[in-house]
Order: C-alpha cells, then structure tokens, then sequence
C-alpha cells in the first residue's frame, strides 16, 4: 500500500505494537454444551470458534476406519460476513479445504490416535471475523476444544504466524501486514518438545533470514502456550469448584 | 435438523405433560426459554446481532453493499438472505449437509420480508434505477436446541436494529455523470425502522394441545407445528404449516390466536432490550463469546 509503513523507523507497527510483540489474546472454554468439546479464542480482532465432536463411531463408510488409530475430521469454514469483503461461500471453496487439510495434519501430530482405533474425532472451525492470522487463530482454537473435549494430547499446539519486513522479524501479522505482500511464515509448535508440527511459508524470503524469521515465531507460539495454559488451568478451577472439590 | 432420539416413555411423559400446562423444564405452554440478545458483536459487518435461546445459538451479520435495483422495483433496494448450517451444531452438517435446511430457512424469511411494510426499502434506494443499498443477511447456525425460526427472526430484528449504513450522496457533473460521494464523518449513518419488522412464532402441536418454543426433544413428539410470523401490531405476514401430521382447521385458528398473543409480548420484551442495549452507549462492556 503506497505511503503505509509497515515498521516505523522507532519499530513500532501499523498498530502501534513492537516487532516481536502479539495482539491481545482472550480465549474460553466450553462454549456450547451440546458439543463434546468447544473453545473461542479472540487474537486481536480475528475470532474464531472451534468446536470437538469425538471420539465416536465412524460416520459413513466403515471401510474408512482405520484399525490402529484415530481418524482425525478436520473442516474449516468462515462466516460469510467474516472479512471486510463478503464472502459467497462459507466452505468448500479451495483455500477452506486446503485449511481443513491442513488442520488435520497438524492435529494428527498431536492427538494420541493410537488410544481410539477404529474411530473418528470431528473438529469443526469456524472463523468469525478475520484479521489476520486465521490459521493460527484457528489451531488455537482448536487445542483449547480437543483439550476441553478430553481427548488425550502429546502437547498443546501453539501456532503463530510472522513475517519479514525491512531486515526485522514480525510476529503475529494482522490482516494490513499480510496484504502487503511481504513472506508469511505459519507455524504450528509443540511447546514442551519444541517439534513442529506444521511450518508454511508464502513468497521469496532469502535463506539466511529464515532462522531469524523461524525464531520469532516460536517465541511468539512459546508466548501463545503461556496464555492458553492459564486459560485451561482456570477453566479447570472454575469446574472444579462447580463440582464441589 | 439435529435429532435426537427419544423413547416411548419419555413421549409419554412429554405428552402427559403438556396436557396439564406443564412441561419438562417447568414452563407454561406459552413461555419462551430464557433469551440472551446481544448486538454489534462482528466489527466487520454494518450490523450484527447473537440471540441465544435455550441451547440455541444463532449469530446474524448484516453487510451493506452498493448495488443495482430490480427491474421491476426501481425505486427500492433489497435484502438478501443466507443461512449457513455450520457444522459446529452437528457433525450431520459438515459440507453440503446443512444446505437443505439452510435454504428452507432462507426462503421461509424471504417469504415473511416479502411485503411493503416490514422494512422500508424506499430508504435503501440512492437514485434510481442506478444505486441502492442491497443489504445482506447472513444467518450463522451454531448450535441447534430446538425452535430454530423463531430465535432466527429474533436475531435479525436485533441485527437489522443494530444495522449502520453510511450516508451518501450523490453528485451531478454538468456532463451528467453521477458520483457517489461518502460522508467524512464515520458515525453519520442511517438506521433502519425495524417497528414492522415480523418476527416468527413457532407453535408445535403435542398431543390435544400446542407449545410455544418447543426444545428439541419436544419437537421429536409433535407430529405438526405452525409457523406464524407476526409484527408487533399482531399483524400476521406469513403463515406456514411443516411437519409430517396433519391439522384440523379449528386448532388452526387456535394457533394463530396464541400466536398473535404471544407474538406482540415477545415484540415487546425485544424492543425493550434493544433500546436498553443502545442506552448504554459505545462504551458499553462486550462480552460476545467469552461471558
């Protein structure tokens, strides 16, 4: 965009935050009560529901399951009035079943399949207002879902994006700085092990800023582990309390 | 629609029940379930609202676009409605498994906006037979907890209430070619009039006798329910009968009797709200999701 600097010469942001720095996160728990698991998780302005449905028989053809593990139903939709443009459709479209896919991958990483064979864990994300870092927001979402569906995890899954502008790493583009133009970096961590369980990345970034740009990232996912294991941990205070423990 | 699986006995104690004015949660036949109506929750649209109803869970975004009129009604602008069935309600949802109900639901609230007085279009024209205000409505389903219509049409009262569309006008060259020109101020906005606007009353006969707001095991034991949509006024815009039983004319009447009744309290308790969410200014506290 001609005339908007992405990095202020002070390294403050379009919106005022520093380079390494996330947008504010606020995230809850059980949600719906109809579904098995549910959370939302509000990143700045984008806000998105992640609703669990699972372990349970598997829908449709039998000949899908499979004997030793888990099958693991990931769907991806955002809300037609989700971005400043209205969307026509809410799902099916390419981009929507690239992010289930890719979902579904990042989710197989870290759900213990192996204790449900021959069953199936639905996971349905719906993104409610779109500013930037979907996916991350999404897989955010998703964790705090699977967890309050008590499904067994290896890890939590952290996920932040970044980018590269004018020799310094960004984390947790918005919706401004990812139009721009400049490389996205999406990454999705397992915080105590330090895997990775997804790592994408658009456009040309020169090799040499890669580590920088990988770094920022995970300190940022590290960062978003923070948060979401204080929302867990009062999630699980608050029902015990209901309980009466 | 989500289903879910009753056995006989328990539709016995339903039926039993409502014969005696007294349903499973404690209601009369006539009472609505505690309803939550929160607006201006998606920033991104011109108008939003979250009606949660029971376990019913509804979210409404109104975007305002430029647009063409119809041939036929140049003078007028036009609502569009979609409904998505997300998979979040049920898993029978996922991919083109909610269409079907999402487009019965799309066409049954064309069906009730299809008259002069609901909203007023004439104000959505911005010259004629060139530019108008094509507003649309989309309806997100997030969880299904029985009487879907009636929390729908709660939901886009509040939305299209809550609905800002910017001001514009427009300028004439001497060539004359016209130019749009938006107003400078952000917050000089037009508000739709939502007095007539109708919402849906749905009456579902169980047994001898008809529930308002039935829950979805409720619904698993009638074999008909009536959908009425009526104004605040009591004045019935559309009426329509679904379900696989059959109806006698006489309960027919009755029905469409409670549901006026009902109906003008229900606009009444929705105004009373809205305006007292307004009252309350931009500052006020918005919980959304996360209360």
């Amino acid at each position: 965009m001609a005339g908007l600097e992405l990095l202020s010469d002070q390294g403050y942001r379009v919106d005022g935050r520093r380079a390494g720095e996330l947008r504010k996160i606020q995230a809850r728990m059980g949600v719906f009560s109809q579904a098995d698991g549910s959370a939302y998780i509000e990143q700045g302005n984008t806000k998105a529901l992640a609703v669990v449905y699972g372990p349970h028989e598997i829908r449709g053809s039998r000949s899908r399951a499979l004997p030793d593990r888990a099958l693991v139903n990931c769907q991806y939709s955002s809300a037609t009035f989700s971005t400043g443009e209205r969307k026509r459709r809410p799902h099916g479209d390419r981009k929507s079943c690239e992010m289930g896919l890719q979902l579904r991958q990042t989710f197989e990483a870290a759900i213990l399949t192996q204790l449900h064979p021959r069953s199936q864990i639905d996971i349905y994300v719906q993104v409610l207002q779109a500013d930037g870092g979907t996916y991350a927001a999404c897989v955010n979402a998703a964790t705090l879902a699977v967890l309050d569906a008590g499904i067994p995890m290896r890890d939590f899954v952290c996920a932040c994006s970044a980018g590269f502008v004018d020799g310094t790493a960004l984390a947790d583009l918005s919706h401004v700085e990812e139009a721009a133009g400049g490389p996205q970096l999406a990454l999705a961590l397992l915080p105590a092990s330090g895997q990775i369980a997804l790592l994408e990345m658009d456009a040309r970034l020169h090799e040499d800023h890669l580590e920088r740009v990988l770094e920022a990232a995970a300190r940022a996912a590290r960062d978003v582990h923070t948060l979401l294991d204080r929302v867990v941990r009062q999630h699980v205070r608050e029902a015990s309390v209901l309980l009466g423990d | 629609m989500a289903s879910v699986s009753l056995s006989e006995a328990e539709k016995v104690y339903i039926v039993h029940g409502v014969q005696e004015d007294l349903r499973v949660d404690g209601r009369g036949c006539e009472d609505y379930r505690c309803v939550e109506v929160e607006t201006d929750v998606v920033s991104n649209t011109s108008g939003s609202a979250r009606v949660k109803l029971g376990h019913t869970d509804i979210l409404v975004g109104v975007k305002a676009e430029m647009g063409t009129p119809k041939l036929e009604k140049p003078n007028e602008g036009y609502l569009e409605f979609f409904v998505d069935c997300s998979a979040n309600a049920t898993p029978e949802f996922e991919g083109r498994g909610g269409d079907d109900l999402g487009t019965e639901i799309a066409n049954t609230l064309y069906r009730i906006f299809n008259n002069k007085s609901s909203v007023d279009l004439q104000a959505l024209c911005i010259s004629p037979r060139e530019h108008c205000w094509v507003l649309y409505v989309d309806v997100l389903l997030l969880e299904c907890g029985g009487n879907l219509f009636d929390a729908i049409s709660i939901a886009v009262k509040a939305a299209l209430f809550n609905t800002r569309i910017p001001r514009v006008r427009v300028l004439e060259d001497e060539e004359g070619s016209k130019d749009i020109e938006l107003s400078d101020d952000p917050y000089d906005c037009i508000r739709l009039s939502v007095e007539n606007v109708p919402c849906i009353v749905t009456l579902c006969k169980i047994g001898c006798r008809h529930v308002v707001d039935a829950t979805l095991q409720e619904e698993a034991c009638s074999l008909a329910s009536v959908l009425v949509s009526v104004t605040s006024q009591g004045v019935v815009t559309c009426m329509r009968k679904v379900g696989k039983g059959s109806l006698d004319p006489e309960s027919i009447f009755e029905m469409m009797e409670t549901s006026k009744r009902v109906g003008k309290v229900l606009h009444a308790s929705l105004h009373s709200i809205l305006h007292k969410e307004e009252s309350l200014g931009p500052k006020r506290q918005k919980v959304g999701f996360l209360g």
